[in-house]
């Protein structure tokens, strides 16, 4: 028995100092091998955190009495950890099987993906979203503030059409399972309207938005692991804009399946969930459409960087690879007419191509995400690049932190 | 540095066990032991880790001056206790004592000088008061060595969070302590356990307990708040009883055997037998070192409850320089007394149930009181738990996410209970083919049963079962049932782990205390 119970604790205590000295076992090879080879076989970012790993802090007695070298030294090390992208997953998994559970007597038709996390998983449709963003007394004096800006914008400049379209996307009620679970929940429908009322009488302003009645009709034009919506989707804004504006519609009538790995959107990332979903583009022709970055052409309008990137960055950043991967700022079709800006944030990668089709020149700038905060103006883009029709594309929270983003943008 | 960090886990813990273990004499491995503990403290506390080492040199001086000189001896002890509580009581009470001297002469007379307070400070304070006084009390030799002295007061695993080791129960183990697989193994089981109940209970209980608080009782109603204060009962729980078992887990590891520092206190069935089973280490330091040399009970009726408000206040006021922990501390004087003179005699005649029942209405009302530092927080949490705003408040049931938490509700109350022992007496009375009785009596309820030398360790049990003729099959079967749990607790910490890099919700509660 005394040998048994020996080889029971031997044995416990190797794998215990394994999964303990699992950094220690890892890092120290691999710094000898830096030393020899010059470069580290670790792995350096991670695509499910949509982040490049900490590198090794250098002390210095500030940054020791202050704490920020201990902090620093913490997210280095938990970054060493071997598969940490499956560490990540598992605790969140495990997180979600609980709450799974906890549901089952309320059967709730969503519930969040982790424990204090924002984004929900809809089992029904094997997909995962957002927690309904909630109206505050904020929200409506932020909507008065830009309509009212962009209102006396657009007065001034009767020479330009300006288009208000509102990405309805997860927080509509009829595509967000949990919205009628929730006190006071913002609605894209509420900010369209109030917009709409806002813009009343001023020719040169219109404002649109597509509304989903299912969760199926919206899993068919948006993604079921990401916020952003397909190609169908894209289209489907596009022609709502047209059709107010006269423009010719987009007909397609084929879709292909894209190859490669399935696509595991960011709110599937954000929200450590699995979930994939295969993916697919129209059979569009966008060959007449030259790409400019910074005044310079780039080339032909191609999904190059998505093809070129690993099938891990295929699998989890599609979206934003396939059509947002060479960050272009303008769109240029030699055998159409007409100038367009595009004021938008990510939604614009898969619009913008579409505006090139029945446009000559397309400008694209991304005031409408979140991380973007300047000074700009639209005074200044209206010189430099005479748009005839000016679109704003963003869901309801960007429209209600533009300004608070861009305080000058709609200044003469 | 906190047990469930990275850096710890996957840096500290693996080099510091490396270098023990490679290194031989006695001598070496204790200085290593109190170079990596100022490392481990400086690590948090960079600046503070100066006055810790101060605390460690006069202690260390005042006890050779005390055990010297017959003359002096209880003048030094006095300029000891003096200088240790001086230094608590400035970094500690110094804002707390100022901002009530100037609100009573109504100007700032008193500067609030509003000092971060050194973590662990509380902790190794009463373990180096326990020094002096036991050297005074001539129960413990004084320590010749400055660098083991300093090694049992910095000593990482019970630095920060406690148990309060007195220097008696490891006097011996400084010099004449012994490593063995078998310990080391023990101690891991119980650093599992200790870092599971942390990481995978504590934490997660503490997002609905935070969320709950921060939303406050008007958005919440009746049901966040009582899914908030419950959540915050087992977060205290889990947290402070993990690090424990983690602390007793690592001192064994290195050979050392603490005194266990809870012992299923949720299980009482009097409020008498949940302070015995409660931060124990606290509760007997201020029994052997305030309230006997009060008089203890072997006074007058008034004076011993004279005695008893004194303990309790100050154990009120030792977890935090506010009033709600002084009133905390009040709150269960009140109630000891209450029950000593006549409750507790009733509650003895009635069901069980009803003794059950009635210490978990006490100690939830004593975590109200303890959580909320806020007065005005405090009025309306306590209106929400009467339901003055609803069921839900303002909130949807949805948005409270309370109901998210019940599967880990019933996880934490299982793991309040002894289930786990009882489980193995079990299967002990399998192998022995006995029907022993009396499970609670014997293993779990007595306060006498301290010692951790049996906690995690099935050798006493086989060699209790061999001696009693258990056959070899059913042996095996014991000890296999061992491996498994073993395997258990290994995939206990690589959750941990898991939780840990992923950067979860990670709150420490006791810096302040």
């Amino acid at each position: 028995m005394q040998k048994i119970n020996r080889v029971f604790n031997v044995l416990v205590v190797v794998l215990f100092c394994a999964i303990i000295g699992a950094v220690v076992l890892t890092k120290a090879p691999d710094l000898v091998m830096e030393k020899i080879t010059g470069t580290s076989h670790l792995k350096a970012a991670s695509q499910l955190e949509g982040r490049s790993y900490a590198t090794a802090p250098v002390p210095g007695l500030g940054k020791v009495a202050s704490g920020a070298f201990q902090n620093q030294f913490e997210q280095y090390v938990s970054d060493l950890f071997p598969e940490k992208d499956l560490a990540l997953l598992t605790n969140a998994a495990l997180q979600r099987d609980c709450i799974a559970m906890a549901n089952l007597p309320f059967g709730f038709p969503a519930y969040p993906s982790a424990f204090g996390s924002e984004r929900i998983v809809i089992p029904s449709a094997n997909a995962i979203t957002y927690m309904p963003s909630k109206v505050t007394d904020a929200t409506f004096e932020k909507e008065d503030a830009f309509a009212e800006a962009a209102r006396s914008f657009a007065e001034e400049h009767p020479e330009v059409e300006f288009v208000f379209y509102v990405v309805g996307g997860y927080e509509s009620p009829a595509v967000n399972p949990v919205y009628s679970l929730v006190s006071d929940p913002l609605t894209p429908q509420a900010l369209t309207e109030s917009l709409a009322e806002d813009m009343a009488g001023v020719s040169n302003a219109l404002v649109a938005s597509v509304a989903y009645d299912s969760l199926d009709s919206y899993y068919e034009e948006f993604f079921r692991t990401d916020h952003h919506w397909n190609i169908k989707g894209a289209i489907s804004a596009y022609n709502e804009i047209a059709q107010m504006t006269g423009e010719d519609l987009i007909a397609v009538s084929d879709y292909e399946a894209i190859e490669g790995p399935e696509f595991s959107g960011a709110t599937a990332r954000w929200g450590l969930d699995t979930l994939s979903e295969p993916v697919f583009d129209s059979t569009l022709d966008y060959s007449a459409i030259e790409v400019y970055k910074d005044g310079e052409l780039i080339g032909p309008y191609e999904h190059d960087t998505y093809w070129e990137a690993t099938p891990e960055a295929q699998h989890y950043g599609f979206y934003e690879l396939y059509y947002g991967g060479r960050q272009y700022d303008k769109l240029v079709n030699p055998s159409r007419e007409g100038t367009v800006l595009v004021v938008a944030n990510s939604y614009v990668e898969a619009i913008a191509p579409l505006f090139a089709l029945n446009n000559g020149e397309v400008y694209v700038t991304r005031e409408m995400h979140s991380a973007n905060k300047d000074d700009s103006r639209l005074q200044d883009y209206l010189e430099d690049m005479k748009p005839d029709q000016v679109v704003f594309v963003g869901q309801p929270g960007a429209y209600l932190d533009f300004l608070v983003n861009h305080p000058n943008y709609f200044e003469e | 540095m906190v047990f469930s960090s990275s850096t710890f886990l996957l840096v500290f813990l693996p080099i510091v066990l490396f270098l023990y273990f490679v290194i031989p004499p006695r001598w070496a491995k204790n200085i290593l032991l109190l170079m990596v503990s100022l490392v481990f403290y400086a690590w948090g506390e960079p600046v503070y880790v100066l006055l810790m080492i101060v605390s460690i040199a006069f202690n260390w001086l005042f006890a050779v001056l005390i055990h010297r000189s017959e003359r002096h001896r209880k003048l030094y002890l006095v300029l000891a206790v003096a200088a240790n509580l001086s230094i608590l009581g400035f970094y500690k009470y110094e804002s707390f004592l100022a901002s009530i001297v100037n609100d009573l002469l109504g100007a700032p007379v008193v500067p609030d000088l509003s000092l971060p307070l050194p973590i662990g400070i509380s902790f190794y304070t009463l373990q180096a008061l326990s020094y002096v006084i036991d050297v005074y009390r001539k129960t413990t030799p004084y320590q010749r060595n400055p660098f083991y002295l300093g090694m049992y007061i910095a000593l990482f695993p019970q630095l920060i969070a406690g148990p309060i080791v007195r220097y008696s129960t490891i006097q011996d183990q400084i010099e004449h302590r012994r490593e063995t697989l078998e310990k080391f193994v023990s101690g891991f089981r119980l650093f599992a356990i200790g870092l599971a109940k942390k990481v995978l209970l504590a934490n997660v209980v503490a997002i609905l307990a935070t969320k709950m608080l921060e939303l406050g009782g008007a958005q919440i109603g009746a049901i966040g708040a009582w899914a908030g204060l419950i959540a915050f009962t087992f977060q205290i729980f889990f947290d402070f009883s993990g690090y424990s078992d983690m602390a007793i887990g690592l001192g064994k590891m290195f050979g050392f055997e603490y005194l266990r520092n809870f012992n299923y206190p949720y299980i009482s069935k009097s409020v008498t037998e949940f302070w015995r089973r409660w931060h124990i280490s606290l509760s007997s330091f201020f029994r052997d070192y305030l309230y006997i040399p009060l008089g203890g009970n072997r006074v007058s009726r008034s004076r011993w409850v004279f005695n008893l408000m004194v303990v309790w206040f100050l154990t009120g006021f030792w977890h935090g320089a506010a009033w709600n922990y002084i009133f905390w501390g009040l709150y269960y004087g009140a109630i000891l007394i209450v029950e000593k003179l006549w409750l507790g005699r009733a509650l003895d005649r009635l069901p069980a149930v009803v003794g059950h029942l009635y210490t978990i209405v006490v100690f939830l009302f004593g975590w109200y009181f303890f959580w909320i530092e806020d007065v005005g927080m405090l009025a309306e949490y306590g209106k929400a738990l009467l339901g003055c705003y609803g069921a839900s408040g303002t909130l949807s049931l949805f948005e409270l996410t309370a109901w998210e938490y019940w599967p880990v509700f019933v996880v934490c109350a299982l793991a309040s209970t002894p289930l786990v022992p009882y489980l193995r007496f079990a299967l002990f009375n399998w192998v022995t083919q006995e029907h022993r009785g009396g499970f609670l009596a014997n293993d779990i309820a007595n306060a006498k049963y301290l010692e951790v030398a049996e906690l995690c360790n099935p050798t006493p049990w086989l060699e209790r079962a061999e001696s009693s003729g258990a056959s070899q099959k059913r042996l095996i079967v014991f000890r296999c049932v061992y491996f498994l749990a073993d395997i258990a607790c290994l995939a206990l910490v690589l959750l941990s782990v898991f939780s840990v890099v992923s950067g979860s919700f990670n709150p420490f509660i006791y810096f302040r205390f």
